[in-house]
């Protein structure tokens, strides 16, 4: 027996298509072959803040145990079935499909992995991992692919995952809108959650995206167990082609790594990174926050965006001394804005005390006093006592924020944010896999 | 090796010279006209000089904030933009 690890990218484009739905139908082909699938098909979402990305940079793997003899006839389904379903018109999709045979994944790969999720990785680079360790390489049109593909081989998702049920529309009802039940995704959502999370935000539904792609809707969770319930109690006007469960790193944080200090910060990466405010929020036109943090070797503006909604509160309640932790991706310099990190959480670890000055009370009736011009002292109104001596005092005054981590709402965040419903929870890999988890 | 010698890229390399775009401590293998090879693949193709923060949704071209407009979510680049019918 052979153990093949199929790893595909960048099949879609912005005019329609998914990685993920070709998945779905290599696994029916895949599975009349009589394969054994040694893992849930994964999904695995790279680092969000590449330019190359079409929407959320997911590439997918499928792990499978074959008789030698079937190795030809199934690479040969994954090299038909993307090649007939990729958008090859449009100059930005590069699909890259990758075989790797054998049971264990070489470190090497599983570094490239971790750095595709973190930072960028070059071509070059990618080209060279696939040589050191032996992986097969196809490619459609130029090389960029087979990046996101060998990632997605090299990923194991030992030490946390998620899952997600994909449900895919029969294709006349491409680029229509999604007709669902919108009281049945709320009862789904009460029943489920938090064991599935995303599903609706202040009312607006997040299980259903909004382009031409043929996902109708997908739901995410903890379990296989419970997306597959999850997908039972939603009712769908609209057919079903089919769907699929992904075992994925959505929603795990893994996109982040913690840096030690700003000089470390470079375009593209995600990064965590520990400073303190040194200036005031400023809101710029679009309703965007910025608030720029310092360290030993510099300081660098965090960008919180209008989309955030009322994350943005939290930026503009910030002040010079508080120090925070904050979680995001970095954004190249323009003309028009220096490095900035764009805010996908923060976490104040220390509030600096905020004072404020007034005017002093009257020693006689207790009312406030009012200035009579710099230098000259304080009168009371109400019965007229003057003072020189008298000076503003300064008040402590409590700060509308905690010590706390602050997230946006979910219709903000990205893929890989672990939302507060997954704080401190971890999935181990699961040893058995549940069934149903395709259809057809 | 120490690591703060080591190229920021390959991982391999010795820190030759620093990329004037990025900021990246970059073997000499690392290294063109100044830049890196991952400032090299993400530069704006209309302008050259700034790194692209997206991809034009039309004609998929990587482009920097000066160099593209967005229009109903669409990021849309100055070449393809009055190509566009309404």
């Amino acid at each position: 027996m052979t153990f093949l690890h199929i790893g595909f990218d960048d099949t879609d484009s912005p005019l329609g298509g998914c990685t993920t739905y070709l998945c779905a139908k290599i696994v029916e082909k895949l599975s009349s072959l009589n394969v054994t699938f040694i893992d849930y098909p994964l999904l695995i979402r790279l680092n969000p803040n590449v330019p190359f990305r079409t929407r959320g940079n997911a590439a997918l793997c499928l792990r499978i145990k074959i008789k030698e003899d079937l190795e030809e006839a199934v690479k040969q389904i994954v090299l038909e079935e993307i090649k007939r379903g990729a958008n090859l018109s449009f100059r930005n999709t590069n699909p890259g499909i990758v075989f790797y045979e054998g049971e264990k994944i070489p470190p090497a790969l599983k570094k490239l992995s971790i750095k595709t999720m973190q930072d960028i990785v070059t071509v070059k680079e990618a080209l060279k991992t696939a040589e050191t360790v032996g992986a097969e390489i196809h490619t459609l049109k130029s090389t960029r692919g087979i990046i996101g593909a060998l990632a997605a081989i090299g990923s194991l998702l030992e030490n946390d995952h998620t899952y997600e049920i994909l449900t895919y529309r029969i294709p006349e009802n491409y680029g229509k809108p999604r007709k669902l039940d919108f009281a049945s995704i709320k009862n789904m959502n009460s029943a489920t959650s938090p064991n599935t999370f995303c599903n609706i935000d202040d009312g607006r539904i997040l299980i259903t995206p909004h382009g031409p792609d043929p996902i109708l809707y997908g739901i995410r969770g903890e379990t296989a167990e419970i997306v597959y319930a999850a997908h039972n109690m939603v009712i769908s006007l609209e057919p079903i082609e089919r769907w699929i469960i992904f075992r994925s790193n959505q929603g795990t944080d893994m996109h982040l790594r913690l840096i030690k200090n700003i000089s470390q910060v470079r375009p593209y990466a995600s990064v965590i990174l520990d400073g303190e405010v040194c200036g005031k929020p400023k809101t710029i036109p679009g309703g965007h926050i910025i608030v720029q943090i310092k360290d030993s070797t510099g300081k660098i503006d965090c960008a919180a965006y209008e989309p955030t909604g009322p994350f943005r509160e939290v930026i503009k309640h910030l002040i010079p001394g508080d120090q925070v932790r904050v979680y995001g991706g970095v954004r190249p310099a323009s003309s028009l804005h220096p490095l900035t990190i764009n805010l996908e959480k923060i976490e104040i670890l220390k509030l600096a005390p905020l004072f404020v000055k007034s005017n002093p009370k009257c020693t006689m009736c207790g009312k406030s006093m009012t200035s009579m011009g710099k230098n000259k002292g304080f009168k009371c109104k109400k019965c007229g006592l003057k003072s020189s001596i008298f000076e503003k005092s300064t008040l402590e005054v409590p700060r509308p924020l905690s010590e706390k981590l602050y997230l946006p709402p979910p219709r903000a965040h990205r893929h890989l944010t672990r939302p507060k419903e997954r704080i401190g929870k971890s999935s181990k890999k699961p040893e058995t896999m549940f069934i149903p988890w395709h259809y057809p | 090796m120490d690591n703060s010698k080591m190229c920021e890229i390959c991982e391999e390399g010795v820190v030759a010279s620093e990329c004037f775009l990025c900021k990246r401590r970059v073997c000499a293998s690392c290294l063109s006209q100044s830049i890196c090879v991952i400032c090299n693949e993400t530069l704006c193709t209309n302008c050259r000089k700034q790194l692209s923060d997206r991809a034009c949704n039309v004609c998929g071209s990587l482009v920097c904030e000066d160099c593209s407009v967005k229009i109903n979510e669409e990021i849309i680049c100055l070449n393809c933009n009055p190509k566009r019918r309404f």
